[in-house]
């Protein structure tokens, strides 16, 4: 204990001197108190078409929208929880809404089998269970529009 | 055969009429004359539209809502108001599920009257505008939606004590209410954006209000 105090008293010496430090000091306490994990008024979306290899809306796929995904089996990851569970539309289509974060939303979104989704991987073809999605892209509107996802059977 | 809300109409005009004569008789009162400051608490219940996003994803819980009005004479009055609301977060498609519970924060100005219908009733018509903010969490990880309102209601007292002059008078309340809300400044995709921005509520309260001559 008396080893705490004359580190704090090290420490308020030290700012009592430096004026910079001091800049410094308020500057992180400032910054931390105005850190704010959610944009107030805003929410994010996220739209997109499943499609098959034809190029055929899937309706009534069953996708999850998770931040909880689980890679210990990298072979095969799954979320272990979900934020949303819905199945896309007789057009093939999905939305899903969060809330808008300050920095940006990373999510996942599951496939359920027998479909994998056929992701571009810079330039080249990579089948997987999962997309990460985050809302980097977003539109004024806070839609992240994720165009047209390829499912296919294996 | 008239139709029905004609009905509401002619009782309408039988109780403005009717108060209005009692205004006037009330007006010769001179305890009815000079200012009058009449704070008041009431307990409220309220109701929001279905089919909305505050309709389908709040359950509402007993709220409060504290006014401080003031009046010279029997001219109208304009008043202040603040109000609060706990809620719980049903399972919804916009949160995310980061949020349990909710808490509803409004306030804003009123216009209103007071129109006597015999010695101890009377009526009490208002219109407001203000702003309510739906809050979630707590920070730093809070969000906070915005709405503006607009609500008109009306009202009855029923005094419970005092009228001599220069004494105070106690009086229930009862109101009904309806309201609108919009929350345009909300950012969300078009094809939820009427559905999240736009609501009303219903909704009825029971309190006491105290007038200071």
């Amino acid at each position: 204990m008396p080893e705490t105090w004359t580190l704090l008293r090290s420490a308020m010496k030290y700012f009592k001197q430096d004026s910079i430090a001091k800049i410094l000091l308020f500057s992180l306490l400032a910054f931390a108190m105005g850190c704010k994990e959610f944009i107030d008024d805003s929410f994010d979306t996220f739209t997109g078409v499943i499609v098959d290899e034809e190029g055929q809306p899937i309706p009534g796929l069953e996708l999850i929208f998770t931040q909880d995904f689980n890679f210990s089996d990298f072979q095969n990851p799954k979320s272990n929880s979900s934020i949303y569970t819905e199945l896309t539309n007789d057009l093939g289509e999905f939305r899903f809404v969060a809330p808008s974060r300050q920095l940006d939303n990373f999510y996942y979104l599951e496939i359920q089998s027998p479909y994998l989704l056929e992701i571009d991987f810079f330039g080249e073809p990579q089948i997987q269970n999962y997309l990460l999605i985050n809302s980097s892209e977003k539109d004024e509107n806070g839609v992240v529009a994720l165009g047209f996802l390829k499912a296919i059977k294996p | 055969m008239r139709p029905p809300y004609l009905w509401f109409v002619f009782l309408f005009c039988g109780i403005i009429q009717s108060t209005f004569a009692q205004d006037q008789i009330a007006v010769k009162e001179k305890k009815s004359e000079g200012f009058k400051v009449e704070p008041s608490l009431e307990f409220v219940y309220r109701d929001f539209q279905n089919q909305t996003f505050l309709g389908d994803v709040y359950q509402m819980d007993l709220g409060y809502r504290l006014k401080l009005n003031f009046r010279y004479s029997n001219y109208p009055g304009i008043g202040i108001y603040v109000g609060g609301q706990g809620a719980n977060v049903k399972e919804n498609r916009f949160l995310a599920g980061f949020f349990k519970e909710a808490r509803f924060r409004d306030h804003g100005i009123l216009i209103y009257h007071k129109f006597p219908v015999g010695k101890k009733i009377a009526i009490m018509p208002d219109f407001g505008v203000g702003w309510m903010q739906v809050i979630h969490g707590n920070n730093p990880s809070k969000y906070v939606l915005n709405y503006n309102s607009y609500s008109g209601g009306l009202g009855f007292t029923y005094k419970v004590f005092g009228g001599e002059p220069g004494l105070i008078e106690g009086h229930l309340i009862l109101r009904a209410g309806y309201g609108g809300l919009r929350g345009k400044d909300i950012i969300i995709n078009p094809s939820d954006r009427s559905y999240v921005r736009e609501s009303s509520e219903l909704s009825g309260s029971v309190g006491f209000q105290i007038t200071l001559h």
